[in-house]
């Protein structure tokens, strides 16, 4: 299965630097962890490096509008529901659904199962490397990267 | 003997491995942050001086550069920040920056004395990436 179903227009627009982190990085699916708990985080991010991805972290829902207005070319947002600020993990899910319908949204909480706006949700504790497969296996992306 | 010449830059950072990127504005970060992966560091985000003391506290996670903008980001500034490195995590190198021109130049000179030994394209175009991000934002 091919992941990378860009539009052309996108795909010139990766491969001029624009919307990539470098040329090198171009080819590899972009994964967006939003999280306010800077541990967890932290934590997370470097196992879904590990995995593969390229990793943006936003610290909370408008951090991430912020950088996906800037980077609409994210394959997949992983994201706690409950955030400090005004765009919590709903919020965040719906905004995703509506303006960027090739990102996938993956949700996460250790309080609240959200109605099922996400693609797939995460009770927490999660297993990064389940959330890994399960993110790959959604947005078609190939297992070993 | 004679004087060396002055040179207006820092002074040679040991080779080290990981930097942590303490910025407040999320694009910027996130340029600065991919730009050092790519020189092969290991790089941890904070989005400001709170996330930052929560990482520093914890003994085990080892960092050997801090690099924040100098500004106020949390509750306390980046100089603050700096000083409570200091006093309590004195083996890290500290680079404090003022602006986006300013971080991608510090960047740079941490690549080139990092892991790679070599910087993955100039610092410059850090710059005109950061731009152009925030361009595509406003648009």
């Amino acid at each position: 299965m091919n992941w990378d179903t860009r539009p052309q227009a996108a795909i010139q627009a990766a491969a001029s630097g624009i919307s990539s982190w470098s040329t090198k990085k171009g080819e590899l699916p972009v994964l967006l962890i939003v999280e306010d708990e800077i541990l967890l985080r932290m934590a997370t991010a470097e196992q879904m490096r590990g995995e593969g991805f390229v990793v943006l972290e936003a610290a909370n829902g408008d951090e991430a509008l912020s950088l996906l207005r800037s980077y609409p070319l994210v394959d997949a947002v992983f994201s706690d529901v409950r955030m400090p600020g005004e765009t919590d993990g709903i919020a965040l899910a719906e905004i995703v659904n509506r303006y960027y319908p090739r990102t996938k949204i993956f949700l996460t909480s250790g309080v609240t199962e959200p109605p099922s706006i996400a693609a797939a949700f995460f009770p927490k504790p999660y297993a990064p490397n389940y959330v890994a497969r399960v993110i790959k296996d959604v947005c078609g992306i190939p297992t070993t990267l | 003997m004679s004087l060396t010449s002055v040179d207006d830059r820092p002074a040679p950072a040991p080779r080290k491995d990981t930097v942590f990127v303490v910025v407040d504005e999320t694009v910027i970060r996130s340029v600065i942050a991919g730009y050092l992966r790519d020189c092969e560091y290991k790089v941890i985000e904070a989005a400001n001086s709170d996330e930052a003391l929560v990482v520093l506290r914890q003994p085990n996670i080892a960092v050997d550069v801090l690099f924040s903008d100098i500004e106020k980001a949390g509750s306390i500034s980046g100089v603050a920040l700096a000083q409570w490195v200091r006093a309590h995590r004195p083996t890290i190198e500290i680079v404090l920056t003022r602006t986006v021109s300013e971080a991608a130049k510090a960047a740079g000179y941490l690549c080139e004395h990092g892991p790679a030994m070599s910087k993955p394209y100039e610092p410059e175009a850090v710059v005109e990436k950061v731009r152009q991000l925030l361009d595509k934002r406003r648009s």
